[in-house]
């Protein structure tokens, strides 16, 4: 299994319905098409064991918005190749974001904030 | 799924050779093995040149909606020793592999904080399948100060954002 198969997003709306990035059937599904404004949760959901789950919640009453996710793919040569080395699933809200690494760690900076230096 | 991106060493302007399972290695000759044939002289005077090398994305299964935001960096530091330096210059279109001064751009002032854009000619969002960017075209000088020997690797990291 590759980074980029190590997490999958889920979201969820003020009304309770929920959109996981992987249906039932394995077809990748959009959020493109989400009301953004209705967004209340953003979770990153581990699809292999010992990986931590990730939960955001958005508070649209307080002024905060979804914006977008996004993931980041860095792929390095090493002895085997140049391949996938590590893959980033990044939540924007107004407010901050969040940035889950395949590798379970997590680190949130401020919402303009894209990469560059250590963490780049 | 995600899209399963691939760096390729470019042979033409739409076909090259994936180099997910081995390495990308400067010659003194134009050919994609990762072997230690036709290795570069160190010169008695001036400067030598590699081969060029040219890399692009390839997209061997599409993103979901798009990828975007292609770049290449460095670490910063050339580990290559004294006398060995990687020049790049990025293209729009394939260009003939030469052992000729290109007259590029140091590749190691090219960092996570200030990358080489390779969708900058050949913009995005991408979608689909196939060849997507820029070209990164790259080649090892040598000079009269160069110690003899293997080098070890340095890394280059190739960067992608998908939607």
């Amino acid at each position: 299994m590759e980074p980029n198969q190590y997490y999958q997003w889920e979201m969820e709306l003020d009304d309770g319905t929920v959109r996981r990035q992987y249906g039932d059937d394995g077809r990748e599904c959009t959020w493109k098409d989400l009301p953004l404004e209705r967004i209340v949760r953003v979770s990153f959901l581990p699809r292999v064991p010992l990986l931590p789950p990730h939960h955001a919640i958005i508070d649209p009453a307080a002024g905060e918005r979804f914006v977008r996710r996004f993931a980041r793919g860095k792929l390095r040569q090493g002895g085997d190749g140049i391949r996938l080395r590590e893959y980033v699933n990044c939540l924007v809200t107004t407010r901050y974001r969040l940035w889950s690494y395949h590798d379970g760690r997590v680190i949130v900076t401020r919402p303009d904030y894209d990469g560059g230096g250590r963490n780049g | 799924m995600a899209a399963t991106v691939q760096i390729h060493e470019m042979t033409g302007s739409a076909s090259g050779v994936n180099k997910t399972s081995t390495t990308v290695r400067f010659k003194s000759a134009d050919n994609t093995s990762a072997d230690t044939d036709h290795r570069i002289a160190i010169p008695d005077s001036g400067t030598t040149y590699s081969y060029t090398k040219m890399l692009r994305f390839y997209f061997a299964s599409a993103p979901s909606v798009d990828i975007q935001n292609l770049r290449a960096y460095t670490d910063g530091s050339n580990n290559f020793g004294t006398g060995i330096g990687v020049q790049y210059a990025v293209t729009s279109a394939w260009t003939a592999n030469v052992n000729t001064d290109i007259s590029g751009t140091n590749l190691f002032t090219a960092t996570s904080s200030s990358p080489i854009d390779l969708d900058k000619l050949n913009t995005g969002p991408h979608t689909s399948t196939g060849y997507k960017g820029d070209f990164l075209r790259l080649q090892m000088t040598v000079s009269t100060a160069a110690a003899s020997g293997l080098l070890t690797a340095e890394t280059l990291t190739f960067a992608y954002d998908e939607t």
